[in-house]
């Protein structure tokens, strides 16, 4: 099949923002011997140009990341096996890793950024709510990802963003790793007091921010 | 174009009892105490019918049977009709329609922010602003002119609003009868003849009463020429509660209700089935200092008795909405016009509750707040909606699917239903940061660089050069034969 060929059935899967879709266009690709790096790359495209619409404000946050979210599912179930069989890795813009800081369970916040980092084609590790400054710093070594975000909704909460800034600033892993804070009690200001790499104020801002951080901007 | 939808049922601010004394009390004020009527044809209209009238006096004494023979003639629902048939306004009471507030006497330049008089070109572009805003569904003229011949005002006001949006007109300080045929003659224009002006006149007009009892001249006889083809009269009241109507809110509900019928049964007995919307808007003074306020709350409480007393009728009804006292596009404006649209959406008004754009007690254009009444009647809007409730809205499907630890943000009900919530215009609901990173502007810079936008990008739909001549003539034709005695 002719890769242009292949990018439209992709584009137009992707566009119906049906996951369910997405997978059966992706399976019957595969199925009948599409490459599967050629695959990857086209839904790469394909998710680029959405990401375009997005800013120019055609697209609402959803439909990006029901896009996004269809495409890493029809990639990491679908594609990745093909692509282990061969040998290959998928390449993604950076590894970033994501958590809400022990003592916060809220993670709506966290996971819009999830969403939106995948779509936009960064590898995410989420290691879920409530996550001890243990757990972050052995993943961190555990992963090597090249930014780490640390969610807080409380100020009761937001404390832990320092201590895990300090805790791998113990470990000798601090200039390893670039770090984003961000939730409703935090700021600019508080990002700038703990030693933080950088503020996401919203999604949007997280999003720009981890991509000038790997110099994909 | 789009139209609210009232899903709620309106809130009643008396019981029905109280709504029947009002109208019995209004019906003993028409007959014993009578009213003034300014104008010798209207009063003739009203002896021939058996009215009790004293020509010295200018009084009319109307039998109440006069009366509740002309509110059964009244039609209980209303067209507006429009130059594009898809923007017909049916007065239904269940859909709503939003329209600009209107004869303001100052501007606030966009581009200064300075008050200047209203320009003709002011009229024009708030009638572009209307025409690209999807909610707006009437255009009223924001400010009457004072670069144009001023007795030919109203003949400009509709000139700049055919020429830049197709929505329907109303017609708001329509005060001389010598100016109807020359609307006529427009109308006729765009239309393509008498006949098509009769079946589905572009425009309405206001006839504003007087208080505390007058029907002036000015309000009547350029109706009574109007309702000849069909043009539906907006009888509006403005008590000033506490000094030309009584202190207290039901007395100012009952004069302004005496005020609507006496000029509804002139307007039956002239033409029996005229169209006849009920409209409010009353002012309340301020005690201490003497002057008077659209947005007090005894002003919004006399504008939702009077809409009650429209319902209790069955007439379409145009009253209140954004209105406001402030002087600037600031936080009383913004209390005031939240207040006073809210309360008269919900007692039930078919257009009005979005009246966008002045401020001063409809004195005072502002571009800015045009948008940001928009933005608040939007909002009302789906508030009137209520909450509707189904299979499909319960979203019990998405609940088990996401379960108790997942999240809608990209769940196929999220995708399917997104489409339906409020989306903001102005309002900006980022963190500080984001929004400090974004030009960190207030909501009246954020209107400024929408309406700029507005004006510069949108295309209204266009008449036929030979129309737009054929207007032009008419308009010149006006200033000509018009003119009144100079005043200097």
């Amino acid at each position: 099949m002719a890769s242009a060929e292949l990018e439209k059935k992709i584009n137009e899967a992707v566009n119906t923002l049906d996951s369910e879709k997405v997978s059966e266009v992706t399976k019957e690709l595969i199925d009948k011997g599409a490459n599967p790096i050629e695959v990857t790359n086209a839904f790469a495209r394909v998710l680029r140009e959405i990401g375009k619409r997005y800013e120019s404000g055609e697209l609402y946050l959803v439909e990006l990341l029901a896009a996004g979210e269809s495409a890493r599912k029809a990639i990491t179930e679908i594609v990745e096996p093909k692509l282990k069989l061969l040998g290959v890795k998928r390449e993604t813009i950076g590894r970033v890793l994501l958590g809400t800081v022990e003592g916060d369970i809220h993670d709506i916040g966290k996971n819009i950024v999830a969403a939106l980092l995948s779509s936009a084609g960064f590898e995410i590790i989420d290691l879920g709510k409530d996550v001890s400054t243990e757990k972050f710093v052995d993943a961190v070594k555990e992963n090597k990802p090249h930014i780490i975000g640390l969610s807080a909704l409380m100020t009761t909460s937001m404390i832990k963003q320092r201590d895990i800034i300090e805790a791998l600033r113990k470990e000798g892993l601090r200039d390893k790793v670039k770090v984003v804070v961000g939730g409703a009690p935090t700021s600019q200001q508080w990002a700038e007091e703990i030693g933080s790499d950088a503020y996401g104020a919203d999604a949007i801002e997280a999003l720009k921010l981890c991509k000038s951080l790997v110099g994909k901007d | 174009m789009k139209v609210g939808v009232r899903r709620l049922k309106p809130v009643k601010v008396f019981n029905d009892e109280d709504a029947d004394r009002i109208h019995v009390l209004s019906l003993s004020l028409l007959q014993d105490m009578g009213v003034k009527v300014l104008s010798e044809r209207a009063l003739k209209i009203l002896e021939n019918a058996g009215a009790y009238v004293e020509h010295d006096k200018r009084i009319a004494r109307i039998p109440s049977y006069i009366v509740e023979e002309a509110l059964r003639k009244a039609p209980k629902a209303v067209t507006l009709y429009s130059r594009n048939p898809k923007h017909h306004l049916t007065l239904d009471g269940v859909h709503v329609y939003g329209v600009t507030d209107g004869a303001g006497t100052n501007v606030i330049d966009l581009e200064t922010g300075k008050r200047r008089p209203p320009r003709k070109e002011d009229v024009a572009q708030t009638a572009v602003i209307v025409d690209y805003l999807e909610y707006m569904n009437l255009y009223y003229p924001t400010v009457t002119p004072r670069d144009t011949a001023l007795h030919s005002h109203v003949v400009h006001e509709f000139d700049a609003a055919l020429n830049n949006t197709d929505k329907h007109f109303v017609a708001g300080s329509m005060d001389d009868p010598r100016v109807v045929p020359f609307v006529v003659d427009m109308m006729e224009a765009v239309l393509g003849g008498e006949e098509e002006v009769r079946k589905r006149p572009i425009m309405s007009s206001v006839a504003c009463q007087s208080s505390p009892l007058i029907v002036p001249f000015e309000a009547i006889e350029p109706s009574l020429e109007l309702a000849k083809y069909n043009v539906p009269i907006i009888v509006m009241t403005m008590p000033i509660a506490g000094a030309n109507g009584p202190v207290t809110v039901a007395g100012s509900v009952l004069i302004g209700n005496a005020q609507v019928l006496a000029a509804l049964t002139i307007l039956e007995l002239a033409k029996p089935g005229s169209p006849v919307l009920y409209s409010s808007y009353p002012l309340s003074q301020d005690m201490k200092r003497g002057s008077q306020s659209v947005a007090f709350p005894e002003a919004i409480q006399i504008i939702a008795g009077h809409i009650q007393m429209a319902k209790y009728y069955g007439l379409p009804v145009f009253a209140g909405g954004t209105v406001s006292s402030s002087k600037l596009p600031d936080v009383q404006a913004a209390y005031e016009k939240s207040l006073n649209g809210l309360s008269t959406a919900m007692a039930g008004v078919d257009v009005g509750i979005g009246s966008i754009g002045l401020l001063e007690n409809y004195n005072t254009l502002c571009y800015e707040q045009m948008l940001i009444d928009y933005e608040m009647y939007t909002m009302m809007l789906k508030l009137l909606g209520g909450i509707e409730v189904n299979d499909e809205t319960l979203a019990l499907d998405a609940i088990k699917r996401v379960g108790q630890e997942g999240h809608y943000l990209a769940d196929k009900h999220t995708i399917a239903h997104f489409r339906e919530t409020w989306q903001p215009l102005l309002s900006d609901a980022r963190p500080y940061d984001a929004w400090l990173k974004a030009g960190g502007k207030s909501v009246v810079d954020t209107a400024k660089e929408e309406i700029q936008k507005i004006l510069k990008t949108h295309m209204p739909p266009q008449l036929d050069k030979d129309v737009k001549q054929k207007l032009s003539k008419i308009v010149s034709k006006a200033d000509e034969e018009l003119e009144r005695e100079k005043t200097i």
